[in-house]
């Protein structure tokens, strides 16, 4: 396991250093003179000229990367632009509601995926089934963005039972914060739901056909101990890359979440980075949020192990 | 400087120049009295408040910055209201009172201004004010602000005396203390060893006088200022920014929340006590509201500016014919929605002010196409595309925009609508190679000369040898009746030289928790004297 | 969602059939391809009819009739500007789809290429491969965002952006196809009767990632359409005076309360779309690749 581990770790190196590689060229495609952004353009030419120095920018590309990568491993990311206080600080500042954010979409997704894909697996064929299947097409189909516009019209204009926006920290109480999160936490995670069901459907029913599970069945074992102790450990693995693939989906998804339900974010950060063209905090945000993703799919990876103990690489 | 001959003056009359001043903005005030209670009753229920709690203040979203002498952007203005204070106030007619100066005295050639300071000030660090604090925040002002330098051109020297600030000037200049009392731009007294410390480096420490101290800015999360307890009140009461202020929240917070939405609906669930910047089209539904009180802020107009420096708009015909063919009522209508909160009327100047003039009416709400094919044909107009700035973070910005460019493309022009986030506008109107007309608002002045049209530094740069003749005269004369004279011209001429195109008129709509004890709107959110709810 | 798994066609199985009846075939077992079919076609119709079709102009303004909510004259209402909702979602969806289609051919084209490089290649591989999974690294819309930031708003970079996301995908599919083709036997059998290697390569692989790709294509058009909302609606995508679905919800927003036709009507549209083509998508990988059939 441990080897499979660091072989897993190195592997990652590659694929990080190309994500850092394309967050840096981002802001270097872009026309314009960051130097001159800076300070405005009352500057002087040679005031520009000094600043550019003193940024590394008049550098060849290669060694203002490697620059930017050695300060980014150690933890600096720049400086923003607009708010003048270090990007590091500025994404911690703004982790936690996407965070809870995500999380909380996760857990409505899995929360009505796994039910609804185990029903229908059960169930195969018949109207709940086909129901439910139909119900999935459709989520998959709606703009999380317009759900959530949909969400706030119903149930904060219409029936006043939820706040239209705005985010409380779980700090300041568990229960507010909820109140807070759950209409953005169902507009994030139906449309995600709807992968998950179909996964769930689709490799358990996989597993259900197998041999062992009929001769469990036939040794006496009723439907529900099946399901529980063998078919759904099998079924986990597929279901566990979906898993995954729903994390990344969230993490994009929170972006306009967070923008419809004005969250504090990441999401909202890097919207309102774009606008005001602060590209330390852009490259900033990708980066980090790129490193998230690879070391969740890393993790995910590991539970593998957990899960199944066939699976060897 | 000692100033012995400015002892030796005619000590004018405070008080009958502060009412000729009053007499000046009277009609602004009987739109202010609306909402202004009898000042017994309004002192006495002061008394009644009590202190403590925080006010969340839900703002239009995040500050470029809060020196609010280096900016004319209102929100800063705004956020920065209770921590800074100036030698004038204006109090709720749009009077000017003295603030941190106790009264002032003015030679009889009006060229000589002398300040006597209140002795009982401090700053928030402490320290206590003395006249070289406010020479060194009067020069950075001259220097720094877009207000300042217009009006340092005509100043000749500004000295620190014992307890008072002489200010010299070149020729007599009639607004010099409506100036001095704006809070936009604003000549904000701060310590001299912290303006010295930043030179022309933006400002690091926000240290002044106000009832309320500067505590710390989260960016993107809020501004948050706690009661300063060594405030020495001015003596009086209390009447728009002037007078005593009381501060009766401990905490202030300014969120920025950048969806109208979001800031209507969390005073509607008591997350925020006032929110700011309230769409005008929202207005119907929000007076029914049980929860809410709805503030109207009267004064503010619409308005394009051309670009008269540089590139296309130079042409002052063709300016001409774009504002010929401008309808303004699809615009306004569009724009503000409900017809009670918006006027058309070619007067910059409300009704029942003294500055309300119709001349230049005839140039004003054209609206006629051919006449203005015909002057654009004149003006050598071949349909090159018109550069208009506007952003979508300002509402109203947008859909004017919108309005109008489809009215001159029916006209014949080309308009290359540039859509762009604010701060990136703000960037492109400074340079005149980049634009020929963008858009913005100008709220209420008591006095027309703080008008940004007026000032040739501003973006629009309105620069003829005409106006700045009239406008010199303006500024110099002293006999208030000649210069609602001159004000007429000048205002004709804004229209027959078209300097800008000014759409109409509109109130500004805040909302607040419903009786929130002691709120009463204002253009910027005045916190003090305000009981908390939380 | 990524339909990873790639099971090109096993050997022996016919390399084509013909496309019609193949398509008849695949309707007639499974019904609800041909309701998502049967949507897209009728979308791509009204899309390319919509200057008949619209009954005002989208650009038009009519102040005076702002507001208004559906009814005659303005069956889907009108704006704050007075224009009609319909005629715009009809207009919008001319440059949904003109997105949607252009993003999945140059998706599709340059994932193929390559695909067909880290394929034959092993060096190039390694580079290659690593740079694709480097970039599905990012959220897609994300990395969207920061390029539109680079390349400022408009159509065209709108197309760029998204086609730069969805590229390794059509990429990890050929790549897969041609891993698997080149050790088949038929290709040594070709070979060994003497034909080029690169024209057996080519045309043994192209026709049988076909299906996969075909399947990811249909996929990456209604991602794009659904980026390409949510850029515009976070007003980073295209400019706001050009009608697109995202953006007349995104300027609805502010009128929620009041007039939240603005907002039902493209949302509807662009639901239809997606849905369509996630059908049909469906339809094609459980059609053309039997063992990822599940019921």
């Amino acid at each position: 396991m441990l080897a499979y581990l660091t072989a897993r770790l190195f592997a990652l190196l590659p694929v990080l250093l190309v994500v850092a590689v394309v967050v840096f060229m981002l802001v270097h495609v872009t026309p314009g003179d960051p130097a001159r952004v800076l300070l405005g353009q009352d500057a002087t030419d040679a005031q520009v000229a000094a600043l550019r120095h003193a940024l590394g920018l008049d550098r060849p590309l290669a060694v203002q990367f490697v620059w930017w990568l050695g300060r980014g491993l150690r933890g600096d990311l720049g400086t923003s632009f607009f708010l003048h206080i270090p990007v590091t600080a500025d994404i911690l500042q703004h982790v936690g509601p996407t965070a809870t954010l995500s999380v909380l979409g996760l857990a409505v997704a899995l929360l009505i995926g796994i039910p609804v894909g185990i029903v229908s697996a059960v169930l195969r064929n018949s109207w709940l089934d086909q129901a439910s299947q139909a119900l999935a097409m459709l989520g998959a189909a709606v703009p999380s963005f317009w759900l959530g516009l949909s969400l706030i019209v119903l149930f904060a204009v219409d029936l006043g039972w939820l706040p239209s926006s705005g985010y409380r920290s779980p700090a300041g109480g568990i229960w507010q914060s909820l109140h807070y999160l759950i209409l953005p936490a169902l507009a994030l995670g139906l449309p995600n739901s709807s992968l998950i069901i179909r996964f769930t459907r689709s490799s358990l029913l996989d597993v259900l056909g197998n041999d062992y599970i009929r001769t469990a069945h036939a040794k006496g074992l009723s439907l529900e101990r099946v399901i529980a102790h063998h078919a759904l450990r099998n079924a986990l693995v597929p279901i566990l890359t979906v898993v995954g693939l729903t994390f990344a989906a969230l993490m994009g998804g929170a972006v306009v979440t967070e923008t419809v339900f004005s969250l504090p974010g990441i999401g909202q950060l890097v919207v309102s980075s774009v606008l005001r063209r602060d590209y330390p905090v852009i490259q900033g945000v990708i980066l980090m949020v790129a490193t998230v993703y690879v070391v969740i799919n890393l993790a995910v990876d590991l539970m593998y192990f957990v899960v199944d103990p066939r699976v060897r690489y | 400087m000692a100033g012995d001959s400015g002892r030796r003056t005619d000590r004018a009359r405070v008080t009958r120049r502060q009412f000729l001043t009053a007499v000046a903005a009277v009609g602004a005030g009987t739109a202010a009295a609306r909402w202004l209670p009898g000042r017994a009753a309004e002192a006495a229920a002061l008394a009644a408040l009590r202190r403590g709690g925080t006010l969340r203040i839900a703002e239009i979203g995040e500050p470029l910055t809060l020196d609010p002498t280096a900016t004319t952007a209102d929100l800063t203005s705004t956020i920065t209201l209770p921590i800074f204070e100036e030698l004038f106030a204006f109090d709720a007619n749009w009077n000017v009172r003295p603030f941190l100066a106790d009264g002032y005295t003015l030679s009889k050639d009006g060229l000589r201004y002398t300040f006597t300071l209140r002795k009982d000030v401090s700053f928030h660090n402490g320290k206590k004010l003395t006249a070289d604090d406010v020479v060194a925040s009067l020069n950075r002002w001259g220097r720094v602000s877009p207000r300042g330098p217009s009006v340092y051109a005509n100043v000749d020297a500004v000295s620190a005396g014992p307890g008072t600030v002489v200010m010299k000037l070149k020729a007599p200049f009639a607004p010099l203390l409506a100036f001095l009392a704006l809070p936009n731009g604003a000549a904000a007294i701060m310590p001299k060893e912290i303006l010295d410390a930043a030179g022309t480096q933006p400002l690091k420490q926000f240290v002044g006088t106000g009832p309320y101290k500067f505590v710390e800015w989260a960016a993107d999360r809020h501004v948050h200022l706690t009661r300063f307890d060594q405030y020495a009140a001015r003596p009086g009461a209390a009447s728009g920014y002037a007078g005593r202020k009381d501060a009766l929240a401990d905490d202030i917070f300014y969120y920025p929340v950048s969806q109208v939405a979001t800031r209507i609906a969390g005073v509607q669930s008591g997350d925020y006590d006032i929110a700011d910047g309230i769409n005008q089209d929202a207005y119907v539904q929000l007076a029914k509201d049980p929860r809410l009180d709805v503030g109207i802020i009267p004064g503010s107009f619409l308005t394009f500016f051309f670009n008269k420096r540089q590139g296309m708009m130079v042409n002052e015909k063709l300016r001409q014919a774009v504002a010929t063919a401008l309808a303004m009522q699809p615009i306004m209508s569009a724009t503000f929605g409900n017809p009670s909160l918006y006027t058309i009327d070619p007067s910059i100047y409300p009704k029942g002010t003294p500055w309300y003039t119709t001349a230049g009416a005839a140039m004003y709400d054209v609206h006629n196409v051919e006449r203005a094919k015909q002057l654009a044909k004149e003006a050598g107009y071949s349909g090159q595309p018109i550069r208009w700035l506007t952003t979508q973070q300002y509402d109203y910005m947008y859909k004017s925009t919108v309005v109008a460019s489809s009215q001159l493309q029916a006209a014949g022009f080309k308009v290359d609508m540039q859509v762009m986030d604010w701060a990136s506008v703000l960037d492109h109107r400074n340079k005149p190679a980049d634009w020929d007309i963008f858009v913005t608002s100008h709220g209420f002045v008591p006095d027309p000369a703080l008008i940004t049209v007026f000032n040739a530094a501003y973006p629009g740069w309105w620069e003829t040898p005409t106006k700045n003749e009239l406008f010199k005269e303006f500024t110099s004369e002293t006999n208030q009746g000649k210069r609602v004279q001159i004000w007429a011209k000048l205002q004709a001429l804004m229209y027959q030289e078209a300097a800008i195109v000014r759409p109409g008129a509109f109130n500004l709509l805040e909302v607040s928790r419903k009786g929130l004890p002691g709120f009463r709107a204002s253009y910027w959110i005045v916190p003090w004297n305000v009981q908390a709810v939380k | 969602m990524v339909q990873d798994a790639v099971r090109p066609r096993p050997v022996g199985a016919p390399a084509r059939a013909g496309s019609g009846a193949l398509l008849w075939r695949m309707i007639r077992r499974r019904r609800i391809v041909g309701v998502g079919l049967g949507l897209i076609l009728a979308i791509l119709a009204v899309a390319a009819a919509a200057p008949v079709l619209a009954p005002h102009d989208p650009l038009a303004l009519d102040v005076p009739a702002r507001l208004l909510p559906p009814g005659p004259g303005h069956p889907f209402g009108t704006d704050e500007f007075g224009r009609d909702i319909l005629s715009r979602t009809l207009y919008g969806a001319r440059l949904s789809l003109m997105v949607g289609v252009i993003v999945t051919l140059a998706a599709t084209s340059a994932g193929i290429v390559v695909g067909l490089i880290a394929g034959t290649s092993p060096r190039a591989d390694r580079v290659l491969m690593r740079v694709m999974d480097g970039l599905m690294a990012f959220p897609d819309i994300l990395l969207a965002i920061a390029l539109m930031a680079s390349l400022g708003p408009s159509a065209r970079n709108v197309i760029l952006s998204l086609a730069f996301v969805y590229t390794p995908r059509i990429a990890r599919v050929v790549r897969a196809s041609v891993l698997v083709i080149a050790s088949q036997e038929y290709v040594e059998a070709a070979r060994a009767v003497g034909a080029r290697r690169a024209r057996i390569l080519v045309r043994h692989i192209l026709v049988n990632s076909a299906s996969p790709v075909i399947v990811q294509a249909t996929f990456i058009t209604a991602y794009a359409m659904l980026g390409e909302a949510a850029l515009s609606f976070l007003g980073v995508g295209v400019p706001p005076q050009i009608p697109t679905w995202g953006g007349i919800i995104s300027q609805g927003q502010v009128y929620l309360r009041q007039a939240p036709w603005i907002s039902i009507f493209p949302g509807a549209a662009i639901i239809l779309s997606v849905l369509g083509l996630n059908l049909v998508g469906d339809g094609l990988r459980d059609f053309l690749d039997p063992r990822l059939r599940y019921s």
